[in-house]
């Protein structure tokens, strides 16, 4: 093993552990304050039948989800970041979260929710699938290849039309269904169940693995479409899955939480301040460090004015927005 | 191995006149071969459609007596390094990190560096002078130091072609010569070489064989003494040239003039 | 067909009753009134209660209001932040009663949670459903839901009488502001809510009636939608002689140049008990002198 391998390890096993201790907490606190034994006891199926509801049915699966939707976003932030060259890409660009929040909006507005708690994710994920159809419909007429540059004119022409769409239902609808909107769209962890938590697992891990398993040639994208191909890539089969996959991640995330920012754009910058940009090392830190980093502001979020939860937005930026400074004023000096 | 191209053709979307039109030519195994040709000749052009990664419009490339299109990449990239004129540098990369990419088509999606990896990777640093700017990242080196680390990564390939587009732009006199002289040490050995570039008396002093390109077409080719002529260099460049030969070298050299009066300088 | 009329419909008659099982929102659908009361929420769900709850979780203010002015005040286990009255201040709260922490729910153990049915909140009732927890949803878009609620809550708390007097009073209330402005020519006014451009009161909406009781016409009665946004110009093109806006609420400057904005008390807009004093306070204002 060489020393630079020797050092991802280290810091994999330590972020490892990190997720583990960040979701220990996360089910250790709560809203509702808990003593240590009462939620020892409910992991172990012996206590309070209420405080076993709470850290089971409530807590663990949040606690999960948050890792789920948190490692996939700074995964997909990552990729698509080395796929379209550009350090302001975050997951969302491609329209994805026009699509979601306009399908929701419109789930909202005409009353279909009450058919479910599943209606609410299962229209953001088709409404973020949809967006992502028509960005590559529109970027492939275009050009046949897939040019970045008309990838990311795409999104941002896609995105503008359901903010347009979103604009207009909520002018035809009531003022309700305004609020919930509105709520839906600033993101939160709220609906976590185990089934949740199972469905994002499935979309996210596999595709964790896909891209990890893309990592080199991401290194390759990241200087280069022409470089790349020169150096054994076959650009347009990794430009289509990788972005297929880390689209669907976030469509899956948009779905389960809503609209999170922040940690698709800044936590792999985060990593790529401390670790470097091979992308062997950045998308599995990333994944590592996007998943601590949403369990511990879902934690923030819940526990700092409990019983009232604040959005989950304003703890990614209060808390995240100083965090990368610091980072960043040490990685320069 | 060499590379060849028969009437090849080959232009971008929006464009009528062809960037490439009916390229023949030859790159030997073992030359040095430089192509020549001024701004928009279709240099860099040549270079894609010749390595496949752009398809030609007509007639075809074959690099070892095979369709180059039809090439896999990753093998391809096995046997020809390219040092191409496009690069980002959105993120800081070290220039170690870049240098080991030379390796990714030896090692596929999966396997980690092996010790014969770093040797090769040691080596090509060193023999590039650039072993001392290897943990920096590349966002901090000068453009001389860039081009000679993305120099270290096309050796990293351990290529037996390798093809540069334009690598001495940036380079002082004693990077560029040292460059030069690597290459035309390693055309020696056996490696082919194919250098695109403006600097017409280094080509005509370190290539065996010159292209001198015109408009996407093939205006010369052959030995630098029968390429570089007055009367076809003059019509090429569209300037007053004169062409002697260096008393020091031995190798033609071409001197600019100064332009005819009434045409604007 | 020679099924007699009669008999089709007595056919026609039990269907119906079949169909009522689904229930009509506020409805109280009595089998056998002895064993218990089955009534029937804004979404439709169906309740039945064999005693009355005694850890009652209101997410709506107006509703835990008429929960202590039915002297049930004792059977709240909880609040949320929305509730003001001092009553309720000292229970602990479960936060946001649109997104109530299903933590604090859970540990008060409630056995009826009631909460606000519609859009605005799509998760409440799903998660109380997955944990067995009787939850009642409520909407209050018009005044006859209001007393409907009041209806139902008397019957499940077993305080019908109280429910009765209270019902009585309020619409006793409401239909003394009516009289007072009844033989006054009607004011055309505008309610508007905030919003750029302004949201303005339809039709169907407790806001609408309120309006009407106290003698004005709703200048968007004929809106055909409950509220909606509406340009500046839209409103201005009504001509109406009056703006009402609750407390609080930004008003264009250019409305004031064309007709006097009357505010009324923020709790217009929280329908309940209090509307009474509500329709009391517009009319004053629509109507100077109408009202002692």
């Amino acid at each position: 093993m060489s020393p630079a391998g020797g050092r991802q390890w280290t810091a994999v096993l330590l972020l490892g552990v990190a997720v583990v201790a960040s979701v220990l907490t996360a089910v250790r606190f709560g809203s509702v304050p808990l003593s240590s034994a009462q939620v020892l006891g409910a992991l172990s199926g012996t206590g309070d039948p209420i405080h076993r509801e709470i850290v089971v049915q409530l807590r663990l699966p949040r606690a999960l989800l948050a890792v789920v939707v948190g490692g996939g976003l700074a995964l997909a932030g990552a990729t698509l970041q080395a796929l379209l060259r550009n350090p302001l890409a975050e997951p969302y660009i491609l329209g994805i979260s026009g699509g979601a929040a306009a399908a929701a909006v419109l789930t909202l507005g005409l009353g279909l929710v009450a058919a479910g708690s599943w209606v609410l994710p299962a229209a953001a994920f088709v409404g973020a699938l949809v967006a992502i159809a028509l960005v590559f419909g529109v970027a492939t007429a275009v050009d046949h290849s897939l040019d970045v540059r008309v990838l990311l004119l795409a999104g941002v022409v896609v995105g503008t039309f359901f903010t347009g769409v979103i604009a207009l239902v909520l002018a035809l609808s009531d003022a309700p269904a305004v609020r919930g909107a509105m709520l839906w769209m600033m993101g939160s962890l709220g609906g976590a169940q185990w089934r949740t938590v199972l469905v994002g697992a499935t979309y996210t891990l596999p595709a964790g693995l896909v891209l990890i398993a893309l990592a080199r040639s991401l290194d390759l994208m990241a200087i280069g479409e022409e470089t790349a191909s020169f150096l054994g890539t076959d650009v347009e089969r990794v430009k289509r899955t990788a972005l297929g996959v880390a689209s669907l991640v976030t469509a899956a995330g948009v779905g389960m939480a809503g609209v999170i920012g922040f940690v698709g754009l800044i936590v792999p910058h985060a990593v790529r301040l401390s670790v470097g940009s091979a992308h062997r090392k950045l998308l599995p830190l990333s994944f590592l460090a996007g998943a601590v980093f949403l369990v511990l502001a879902d934690l923030i979020a819940r526990v700092a004015l409990a019983p009232t939860e604040i959005p989950i937005g304003v703890v990614t930026a209060f808390v995240g927005v100083p965090l990368f400074l610091l980072l960043l004023r040490r990685s320069h000096q | 191995m060499k590379l060849a191209a028969e009437n090849l053709s080959a232009g971008y979307p929006g464009r009528r006149r062809p960037a490439l039109d009916r390229v023949t030519l030859e790159v030997p195994t073992g030359s040095f071969t430089a192509v020549l040709g001024p701004n928009g000749s279709g240099k860099s052009t040549l270079l894609r459609a010749l390595l496949g990664v752009m398809a030609p419009s007509a007639g075809r490339a074959t690099v070892d007596g095979t369709d180059a299109r039809a090439w896999n990449r990753r093998e391809l990239a096995r046997l020809v390094g390219v040092v191409s004129q496009n690069e980002a540098t959105a993120f800081p990369v070290t220039a170690r990190e870049l240098v080991a990419m030379g390796r990714y088509p030896h090692q596929g999606p999966l396997r980690a560096e092996r010790p014969h990896d770093r040797r090769v990777i040691q080596r090509a640093l060193k023999r590039c002078d650039v072993t001392e700017l290897a943990a920096r990242r590349v966002t901090t080196l000068s453009g001389g130091e860039l081009q000679r680390v993305r120099i270290a990564r096309a050796l990293a390939q351990e290529p037996r072609v390798l093809a540069l587009d334009e690598p001495t732009a940036s380079l002082d006199i004693s990077h560029k010569m040292t460059i030069v002289g690597l290459l035309r040490r390693w055309a020696d050995r056996g490696m082919t070489v194919l250098l695109i570039t403006h600097q017409l008396n280094l080509a005509a002093r370190f290539a065996d064989r010159v292209v001198l390109l015109h408009r996407g077409r093939v205006a010369a080719q052959g030995p630098p003494r029968k390429v570089l002529r007055e009367e076809v260099m003059e019509s090429v460049y569209r300037w007053p040239l004169h062409v002697d030969c260096d008393p020091v070298v031995g190798a033609p050299r071409v001197v600019p003039l100064d332009p005819p009066p009434g045409r604007p300088g | 067909m020679g099924l007699p009329l009669s008999l089709l419909g007595s056919v026609a008659a039990v269907v119906l009753a079949s169909c009522a099982q689904a229930g009509t929102p506020g409805e109280v659908i009595d089998v056998f009134p002895d064993s218990g009361v089955t009534v029937a929420d804004w979404s439709g769900s169906t309740l039945r209660f064999t005693e009355p709850p005694k850890r009652v979780v209101s997410l709506v203010p107006a509703v835990t209001s008429m929960l202590v002015s039915l002297g049930a005040g004792n059977d709240l286990a909880g609040r949320t932040d929305f509730d003001t009255i001092s009553a309720v201040l000292a229970l602990p709260s479960v936060g946001d009663g649109l997104r109530p922490s299903l933590e604090h729910l859970l540990i008060l153990e409630p056995d009826l949670v009631i909460r606000y049915e519609g859009p605005q909140d799509p998760s409440t009732g799903p998660a109380l459903d997955a944990r067995d927890i009787p939850h009642m949803g409520v909407r209050t878009d018009r005044i006859e839901d209001v007393a409907a609620i009041l209806v139902q809550l008397g019957r499940i708390m077993g305080r019908e009488a109280q429910a009765g007097e209270l019902v009585e009073r309020f619409e006793v209330e409401l239909e003394e502001v009516r009289q007072r402005v009844a033989k006054r020519p009607a004011v055309r006014a505008a309610y508007l809510l905030p919003g750029d451009p302004p949201w303005v009161v339809g039709s169907d909406t407790y806001l609408g009636e309120i309006l009407e009781i106290a003698g004005a016409e709703n200048v968007f009665g004929d809106l055909g939608r409950p509220y909606a946004p509406v340009s500046i110009e839209g409103i201005l093109m009504r001509a109406p002689d009056a703006f009402v806006v609750a407390e609080g609420t930004a008003v264009d400057e250019r409305f004031r140049a064309h007709a006097p904005v009357y505010q009324v008390s923020r709790g217009i807009e929280t329908p309940g008990l209090t509307l009474g004093t509500s329709a009391r306070e517009l009319a004053r204002a629509l109507h100077p002198g109408a009202l002692p």
